[in-house]
């Protein structure tokens, strides 16, 4: 949630710009698009209570809008301006007192002094917004001065800058600093508003914020109290101690100097939680192992083929492999056959060893198909029966309509399915008959049989089979699989994203990329020799010297590991950017193995150092926006960090500082809205946070600097 | 898509009985290409050789082959039943190829 806490709805001085004006409705609707959550609203000089109402009533419970006033102070001969800003509870109050002190005078002409603006309203509890240094027109220091003396509530005065950055190095001085948007164009007004302060703890009324300000305890704490937290009790040292830490489903930071202990309270966290089931591990940065994380060598790579629709010919590779060849009819038995057949008498009465046999293929064919088609009509009516979608979309009527015609189908396949077979069988059983009389004539008479066919069928489909196989076969190995791409990270604007790109392709016979590796045991060498193995077979399925080609199939070296043709398969797994290969250097490894950490949805990260060979830039632009949006998603983080950029900026809500001085190691346990670190073992040992901070972190004077941009600082 | 011939009526291939110097031959000829199976020797490679031929033209095309000038002698007698048996065979062959979608396109 955002806060701003200067904005005008009217043109009320000369030099204030038309497009500064703004209606309630469209003041509701632009607000209402944003982030922002508390808005005040400080004309110069004028304060309109009637549409300040219209505005709080549009604007409803989900934005707080404050009443206040932008007031042209004269102090000393130097003029600046000074916003007075009050509870809303208190905005009709407000209203009078301003018509009072600007009764007499035009916006434009109005002028007051520090005395008369606490007189008039410091019985309101306000809040006081300072322009200052180089927000002009900025109220001097003297007046600064006049101010803090003069008013009842001095932790309440606030110095306006011109931005997060200004504001920040004011803070890391120990200034209140905030900044708002001012605003002169309603119309950018949205765009613009993602740069205002965050508010980190949640704000209830205008008077937590002030007690927020004044980094009350009780209302500290009440504020942590409504986040999820809890008490953990911890040994992570040698010596047994208990560290007892209260941790919160946010960010939570562990620093302190190296050598402190805090990889090892890390990890007596992560050890808490699995040992209560719950997925924890420590991350630790290990750029080296990028290749192996992210199994760039393929040691554990698989691949569906029946994903992509492509067959793996187990079958096909096993008949081709058992091939051989079918012999023919000897033409000799028929010349035999012949010359005897008026030899023997006897032989000579048994008609039916002359009648000729019958191909049973085609009626064998036709019975299939009855049979197929059988099947899968009665499959379709048990469905239409059986499915309630079916049953929904349609009437009885149209459905009964339906099942009956469907029905009748099924009866005439059935139908037809029994005279094929019947006309099958009786074939088979005619040739049955004539293959045995034919044998016992030629056995009890010594007159040869006549041959029932010249083998040609059988052989033919032989060698027909084998052409098919051979063609399934290279139909899956000449099939492109698709590129594989997985998002790994961004290595920044100027690069873009880097992808794991896995690229598969089958060894067809042609395949000469070194770079290609075999996914199986099967050697590369070994692969290209069976496809074009294959190819072969396929070449000569009808020539002479087929079983030669098979032969060679069968001697080639490995081929006992060749089932299927995903031992064909080849890949290449590296690392690109925009489809080209990239290596990334060490830093870029660090930088997307952290955030694919940060990625993978868990309960709870441990960050053990992740700032560790990774730039401020993609620290502050990459992984502190991801870790605030973790903790934003109620996830526990715990990070050991050096880095201000993160043990700053992530405005943790837990701080653990591990430190080691005369009396040896000490822990302390604290946060930035409190602003102190506090040892658990000597309630009044406390630590400055912030300079604390400042002192150990490293980058922690840029950090601070940048930390204006949240609430809850000094 | 439209199979090689389909609608076609089935085309004859002649073949005949031929003597060369000692030896009968079932000549088979299909336009520019020929092939014989030897009737007087047992050489099965040479009958599987004009089977691998034949397939090709079962591949191409629906046909039967007819045996021309069929004679008394017994080459004649066995080249007759031969061929009754072949013309089974190859119909059934070429069942089997268009329904393993083998057989050949037209364009």
């Amino acid at each position: 949630m955002k806060i701003d806490l200067h904005t005008h709805t009217k043109k009320c001085k000369s030099g204030d710009a038309p497009t500064r004006e703004i209606s309630p409705a469209e003041f509701c609707e632009i607000l209402t698009s944003t982030d922002v959550g508390i808005i005040a609203i400080t004309n110069h000089n004028v304060f309109d209570l009637i549409q300040f109402k219209e505005i709080e009533d549009g604007l409803g419970e989900g934005v707080q809008v404050w009443p206040g006033i932008e007031l042209d102070v004269v102090e000393q001969g130097s003029r600046g301006h000074l916003l007075v800003i009050v509870s809303p509870t208190r905005a009709a109050e407000f209203s009078e007192l301003v018509d009072q002190l600007t009764s007499n005078s035009t916006p434009d002409e109005f002028t007051t002094s520090i005395s008369a603006i606490i007189q008039s309203f410091d019985s309101l509890e306000p809040l006081y917004v300072a322009h200052y240094q180089q927000k002009k027109p900025n109220v001097s220091e003297v007046a600064l001065e006049a101010l803090t003396a003069g008013t009842a509530y001095p932790e309440r005065v606030i110095k306006e800058v011109s931005n997060a950055i200004s504001a920040g190095i004011y803070i890391s001085h120990g200034h209140a600093s905030i900044y708002g948007s001012d605003v002169q164009d309603w119309s950018t007004y949205k765009s613009e508003s993602v740069n205002l302060p965050d508010l980190r703890l949640p704000v209830e009324s205008f008077g937590h914020f002030c007690l927020l300000l004044e980094k009350d305890p009780t209302t500290i704490n009440t504020a942590l109290d409504r986040k999820i937290g809890e008490d953990l009790a911890l040994t992570p040292f040698e010596d047994d101690a208990q560290l007892k830490i209260r941790i919160f489903n946010d960010i939570n930071v562990v620093f302190g100097p190296k050598g402190t202990g805090k990889s090892c309270i890390l990890k007596a966290i992560a050890k808490h939680y699995s040992e209560l089931g719950i997925e924890a591990t420590v991350y630790e940065s290990a750029s080296d192992r990028l290749d192996e994380i992210f199994d760039t060598r393929g040691r554990d790579l698989s691949l569906n083929l029946n994903t992509y629709g492509i067959s793996y010919c187990k079958d096909e590779i096993s008949s081709l492999r058992g091939a051989s060849e079918v012999d023919v009819t000897s033409v000799g038995k028929y010349v035999n056959f012949f010359r005897s057949q008026t030899a023997n008498k006897n032989a000579k009465k048994i008609k039916i060893k002359s009648i000729d046999t019958e191909e049973e293929g085609l009626p064998r064919r036709q019975f299939r198909e009855f049979s197929d088609g059988s099947k899968k009509a009665a499959e379709f009516v048990e469905f239409l029966l059986d499915n309630p979608a079916v049953q929904r979309v349609m009437i009885r009527e149209e459905l009964d309509e339906l099942i009956g015609g469907a029905t009748d189908l099924l009866k005439r396949l059935r139908n037809e399915r029994w005279k094929t077979f019947s006309a099958w069988k009786e074939i088979s059983l005619l040739n049955s008959a004539i293959e045995k009389f034919r044998t016992e004539v030629e056995r009890k008479t010594g007159s040869p049989a006549k041959p029932t066919a010249p083998g040609f069928r059988d052989y033919a489909l032989n060698r027909i089979h084998i052409a098919a196989n051979a063609t399934e076969i290279l139909k899956s190995v000449d099939r492109a699989i698709p590129v594989q791409s997985e998002s790994v990270g961004s290595l920044g604007p100027n690069k873009g994203k880097l992808e794991l790109r896995t690229e598969y392709k089958f060894q067809n016979g042609s395949i000469t990329d070194g770079e290609l590796n075999k996914l199986k045991v099967v050697k590369k060498g070994s692969q290209k020799q069976f496809a074009k193995k294959v190819r072969e077979i396929l070449k000569h399925a009808y020539k002479d010297d087929l079983f030669q080609h098979v032969a060679e199939l069968n001697s080639v070296e490995d081929i006992e590991h060749i089932e299927t043709v995903y031992e064909l398969l080849l890949f290449k797994r590296h690392f690109a950017i925009d489809g080209n290969h990239y290596a990334p250097s060490s830093g870029e490894a660090s930088m997307v193995m952290l955030q694919k950490e940060l990625e993978t949805e868990k309960e709870i990260y441990i960050l053990d150092e992740p700032e560790r060979s990774l730039g401020n830039d993609y620290i502050n632009d990459v992984i502190v926006p991801l870790l605030k949006e973790r903790a934003r998603a109620g996830k526990k983080v715990f990070i050991s960090t050096h880095d201000a950029n993160i043990a700053v900026r992530t405005l943790p809500y837990s701080s653990i500082y591990r430190c080691h001085g005369s009396d040896g190691y000490s822990t302390y346990i604290g946060n930035a809205f409190s602003n102190n670190l506090i040892n658990p073992e000597k309630s009044n040992d406390i630590l400055d946070w912030k300079k604390v901070s400042m002192k150990t972190l490293e980058g922690g004077e840029d950090a601070f600097g940048e930390r204006g941009k949240i609430y809850g600082n000094n | 898509m439209r199979l090689a011939n389909e609608g076609k009526s089935m085309e004859t291939i002649r073949a005949e009985v031929v003597q060369i110097e000692e030896k009968h031959f079932i000549r088979i000829k299909n336009t520019d290409e020929e092939i014989s199976i030897p009737l007087s020797d047992d050489k099965p490679n040479d009958v599987k050789s004009a089977f691998n031929q034949l397939i090709l033209w079962v591949k191409e095309k629906k046909f039967e082959v007819e045996l021309g000038d069929v004679g008394t002698d017994l080459f004649s007698q066995v080249a007759k039943e031969y061929i009754v048996q072949l013309n089974r065979e190859i119909q059934e062959v070429r069942g089997e190829m268009e329904d393993l979608g083998l057989v050949d396109i037209a364009d």
